[in-house]
């Protein structure tokens, strides 16, 4: 049975909103660690910012980041429960400042873009919201 | 908590021993808080099966496991449609083979008679057999290729400049697919001259002392489609080899040579019997021994000739109609627009 095009429409939808927030991960991650914080809580701050991510998604991030040099973690003792924080190392600081730079150039290119579209007239756009 | 212990067991079991402890520890420790919020939130103990709906949300231990490992692959995407195009043919040329020798043991030579399920289960089983074994090899095949062509994109050493780097020039090309169609067309017209040769009786074969094979009566039978179909292939051949352009005109006379062909090797394959051979001295088992292998054998390379001919038969069908067959093929349609 064909599906309904709206329900496709809403699926590809889903699945470049996921693509796109997919990238800005990183840098919610980098963001939110100049003070150190464990899995649970770092997870919990970034929902409640609206960057709600998995924990199938942030371990594994965690520990790339790590592996790359860009945080340190250490295993403490907290609540009598043995928990491993994360922190942005030094070379992380430089690279999240990078990255900050390179979203704020993103964002501006994008604005040019979709002003010159605005400008060129209705045919230049797809569609509109 | 004992179904959460099970869990992060079960969690463990999927991942490297390196990383394991470490891993399960952060897992747990997530987990943990999880629950704990929850406990707060509710002011109770969780029940165990809330438990088992919080584990059930994070899903199928090998899939958590599997997010904390580095992503491999056997075969990448580039060779991946190459795969599965070589495992349909191959699978396809397997199963060809054998459904011929399933006729031809079914049909042509005497066996000892067996019921018919047991018999094509046999060739089923033993089809199943060489397919996964061929399937094997060649994945083992691919993966070598993909690690060797990973190796060659780590050391970068591709270089547009170099004179295999690129395919050659569209001219160069189309001189290359006419060389090669020219050789080909050379060695099919020094085989079918040879076996028109012989089948005229002007090139024979030396006696062997005190083995007389004969051809069976129904190759007397059918003497002058025979004969037409090797005097057709010589002239097709020294055709191409002379202007190697495949043209319509060549894929129509092919077509009508092949057909003929099939149905010949079909009436051969159709008698059963297709040579008489005499030992002088030998006992009869022997020779009615000998004479089984040699008829089978030859009725295994009919075979394989007849479905030859048939897949020809089906290119040229599809050459009449304007479909290429193979991308080979397209590329020499293209070169003779």
């Amino acid at each position: 049975m064909a599906r309904p095009v709206e329900s496709a429409a809403s699926e590809s939808f889903e699945n470049l909103r996921l693509e796109l927030r997919r990238g800005c991960l990183v840098v919610a991650v980098l963001a939110a660690l100049p003070r150190e914080q464990y899995g649970y809580t770092l997870r919990k701050e970034l929902a409640e910012h609206g960057m709600e991510i998995d924990e199938g998604t942030l371990y594994p991030l965690l520990r790339r980041l790590e592996a790359q040099g860009l945080l340190v973690s250490e295993w403490r003792e907290q609540d009598k429960r043995n928990k491993r924080f994360y922190r942005l190392s030094s070379q992380g600081k430089g690279l999240l400042k990078q990255l900050l730079a390179e979203w704020h150039a993103i964002g501006a290119s994008l604005n040019g873009i979709l002003k010159e579209s605005r400008h060129a007239g209705p045919r230049a756009l797809p569609s509109s919201r | 908590m004992q179904v959460l212990e099970r869990y992060l067991q079960a969690v463990s079991h999927w991942l490297s021993v390196p990383q394991r402890e470490d891993i399960v520890a952060e897992l747990s420790e997530d987990i943990r808080s999880q629950i704990e919020e929850r406990v707060g939130a509710a002011g109770r103990p969780l029940e165990p099966a809330e438990v088992e709906a919080l584990l059930l949300r994070r899903g199928h231990p090998m899939w958590v496991a599997e997010q904390f490992l580095p992503q491999q692959h056997l075969i990448g995407p580039a060779l991946l449609p190459v795969y599965r195009t070589v495992r349909k043919v191959m699978l396809a040329a397997l199963a060809a083979v054998y459904a011929a020798m399933y006729v031809i043991f079914a049909f042509v030579v005497q066996t000892p008679p067996r019921p018919e399920m047991a018999r094509l289960g046999f060739w089923v089983w033993y089809f199943a057999l060489y397919a996964f074994a061929a399937l094997g090899f060649q994945t083992v095949l691919f993966a070598w290729i993909e690690r060797a062509s990973a190796r060659a994109r780590a050391t970068d050493e591709w270089d547009p400049r170099h004179p295999d780097a690129l395919p050659a020039e569209p001219g160069r090309q189309e001189a290359g697919e006419r060389l090669r169609l020219r050789v080909a067309s050379l060695g099919h017209l020094v085989g079918a001259t040879i076996f028109t040769l012989w089948w005229l009786g002007v090139l024979a074969v030396g006696p062997v002392p005190g083995v007389d094979v004969r051809l069976a009566p129904i190759w007397q039978l059918l003497y002058w489609p025979i004969l037409a179909v090797g005097l057709s292939g010589a002239v097709l051949a020294a055709a191409l080899t002379v202007r190697p352009r495949r043209e319509r005109i060549h894929a129509a006379g092919g077509l009508v040579r092949e057909l003929v062909a099939v149905a010949v090797i079909t009436a051969l394959l159709g008698a059963g019997r297709l040579l008489d051979v005499a030992i002088t001295g030998a006992p009869p088992e022997v020779v009615a021994q000998g004479t089984h292998w040699l008829n089978l054998s030859l009725s295994v390379t009919m075979a394989v000739i007849g479905a030859l001919y048939a897949l020809e038969a089906v290119r040229d069908v599809r050459l009449l109609r304007g479909r290429p067959l193979t991308r080979h093929t397209a590329f020499r349609s293209l070169a003779e627009d």
